[in-house]
């Protein structure tokens, strides 16, 4: 029998097997951010445990809420930064160099093919974008991986979703992901590693493999997952060309990490995505989602394009070729928070943060902020929100706050109508230039 | 060795819904924290207030219900966010053991590291225990970790709890950080002798 990504990558790191089902891996990565984090390290200093397993392999960044807002989260930033300091780690991301973990680790290329990693956070998820496994764990098993570098999970299940047919234009990953999540339920991958696969995942960029496997938890999934294959080996090369002489040599190494054909899978999801149209959530479950048709109409009082979903650079071109010539509506208030400072600057030079800006945009620092209701964004109660982000749980992004998840273009339209309508009126058609 | 769960015994609190998320358990606004403690007050805050830090008409604040150790409620409950707050607050709220039909995977196994068993019962089951509940706050549980089984009065249920979790708790090994902080020499040896891993 043959096996999934995720067992070839359990089987490659397995340290111990206490029991059958559940293993203890060795761990490539294990990332910090200054929510989680914080507890952990008090913990560690009481029990005279404060240092790490590896420096090296400890990634840290101030992100959920900075510059800090006030003196909690000045403490907790401030525990962070002394931290790294003490215990020499490098790769710590303060103000002026941070942004959102799930977008700033990766392209920092801190995530390789067959890695294994654990974040104090549910979209860690995200990574298995390059093919690794990576998992939101809470601050106990944070804290056994900073110290020890392994953590313990049962056997993985995994769960495929083979998406095959033709996108259409208006059609982003976004769209993609909140349709299979709406197809599986916000528990219909729960225990299980969701793999895509298909060939429209062949066709997507790096970001938005990130932005499918990003949302995977969403569905209940421990780690969304794709194959790696030229475009990881091409997004990756700047930090891996003096490991391997020629791309072909590392991707040659990387498809290893590939289900084999005869690997068994819990499920097999397949969907033909040529009919699907932009979508948007409705409820306060990311399960709930409709076509914008079907929510034409419905106002906003703002727009949100970031987060680790959809902050990165292409997120930012597709919601400013919507907006481009134009203006928010005039009872609506847009916060676009670049999810990375090298997202930020491509941004102005690539003109974009111009274009936000004539539309009347507020442009923040790269932050979390928002998405979780902390700082830079939060909804007053009865507000509505536009939002490229990844949950639309009840108050998620401020008491009494409604959020509806969409595609960056989505949203870019939903800011100019001053209610959800469908981008692809906004977008230059293919002829049209 | 931490403290063995082998038996609870107490009233329940019925909290209906489906995939009830951390962050209504817990919002983010109140991850300011540094230590764990003191989570408890926060617990369920914008259910159980309003606006202006009013009480609402709610089961969680119903004095029926008050001070009761077991929370029952339906599908996928603690979905969403990672943070180990959420299981954190409610025993600091007085829960020792919930009673759900299912569990989003990283809460389940936050809950176990916490010491507090989270067991899945069928919906007819769930179904039957939020309506014994409502219909007498009073009526005690009894929960055996060993047999498995959910007693009440000369009732008894099945439940499920994945076979490691089960064993931890009786077995005393729940707090997985001091256990694996004191007993991973093993793992570090082991992990000595793995060859280096692409890097």
């Amino acid at each position: 029998m043959g096996k999934t990504i995720a067992q070839k990558i359990f089987d490659s790191h397995r340290v111990d097997n206490p029991s059958g089902d559940i293993n203890v891996i060795k761990l490539d990565a294990v990332f910090c951010h200054e929510i989680t984090t914080p507890i952990a390290i008090n913990d560690l200093k009481s029990r005279g445990k404060y240092r790490v397993f590896d420096k090296d392999k400890i990634k840290a960044v101030i992100d959920h809420v900075t510059p800090s807002k006030d003196s909690k989260t000045a403490e907790q930033a401030k525990i962070m930064r002394e931290w790294a300091r003490d215990l020499d780690i490098k790769d710590f991301f303060d103000v002026g160099q941070n942004g959102v973990c799930h977008a700033l680790f990766p392209e920092k290329g801190y995530v390789r093919p067959g890695y294994t990693i654990i974040m104090g956070d549910s979209h860690t998820c995200t990574h298995g974008a390059f093919g690794a496994f990576a998992a939101g764990v809470g601050t106990t098993d944070l804290e056994v991986g900073i110290l020890k570098g392994v953590c313990a999970f049962k056997s993985p299940e995994t769960l495929k979703v083979e998406l095959t047919g033709t996108r259409a234009k208006g059609v982003y990953a976004k769209d993609i992901i909140l349709h299979v999540i709406s197809r599986l339920g916000v528990n219909g991958a729960t225990d299980h590693v969701i793999e895509f696969d298909g060939s429209v995942i062949s066709d997507l960029s790096m970001e938005e493999r990130m932005t499918l496997c990003n949302m995977a938890i969403e569905a209940g999934g421990t780690c969304g997952i794709c194959p790696p294959d030229k475009t990881t080996v091409d997004y990756l090369w700047p930090f891996i060309s003096n490991e391997f002489s020629t791309k072909e040599e590392a991707l040659k190494d990387y498809v290893r990490w590939a289900s084999d054909d005869d690997a068994a899978f819990s499920k097999i999801l397949k969907i033909d995505i040529s009919e699907l149209e932009p979508v948007s959530t409705f409820g306060f479950k990311p399960d709930q989602v409709k076509t914008v048709k079907e929510m034409e109409k419905t106002p906003v009082d703002q727009i949100y394009i970031g987060s680790c979903t959809n902050g990165r650079i292409e997120d930012l071109r597709a919601a400013a070729e919507v907006l481009k010539g134009r203006k928010l509506n005039p009872s609506v208030r847009g916060i676009l928070a670049p999810a990375t400072p090298q997202v930020y600057r491509n941004a102005v030079k690539e003109g974009l943060i111009d274009i936000f800006m004539d539309a009347g945009f507020c442009v923040t620092n790269p932050t979390c902020g928002a998405c979780l209701g902390m700082s830079n964004g939060v909804l007053a109660d009865g507000e509505v929100c536009a939002s490229t982000t990844n949950r639309n749980f009840n108050g998620r992004m401020g008491k009494g706050g409604m959020v509806h998840l969409m595609s960056p273009a989505s949203a870019a339209a939903a800011g100019i109508a001053g209610y959800i309508t469908d981008p692809r009126s906004f977008l230059v058609q293919d002829g049209e230039n | 060795m931490n403290e063995k769960i082998i038996e609870i015994t107490g009233k329940a609190v019925p909290l209906r819904g489906d995939d009830i998320d951390t962050d209504r358990i817990i919002p983010a606004r109140f991850m300011k924290c540094l230590t764990f403690d003191g989570l408890g007050q926060f617990a369920f805050y914008d259910v159980k207030y309003g606006e202006k830090g009013e009480e609402k008409e709610h089961v969680l604040n119903s004095p029926d219900f008050k001070g009761h150790a077991i929370l029952i409620s339906g599908r996928n409950f603690g979905c969403g966010s990672s943070r180990e707050h959420a299981p954190w607050a409610l025993k600091g709220m007085g829960i020792r053991c919930i009673i759900a039909r299912s569990y989003a995977e990283i809460f389940a196994n936050n809950c176990s590291s916490l010491g507090i068993p989270a067991l899945a019962v069928d919906e007819n089951i769930a179904d039957e225990l939020l309506k014994m509940v409502e219909d007498d706050p009073a009526v005690d549980f009894s929960i055996d970790l060993l047999g498995k089984r959910l007693y009440s009065g000369n009732r008894t249920f099945p439940f499920h709890i994945p076979e490691n979790y089960r064993l931890a708790l009786v077995e005393g090994r729940w707090d997985t950080t001091s256990m694996l902080m004191e007993s991973l020499e093993d793992i570090e040896r082991a992990n000595k002798r793995l060859p280096a891993f692409i890097d």
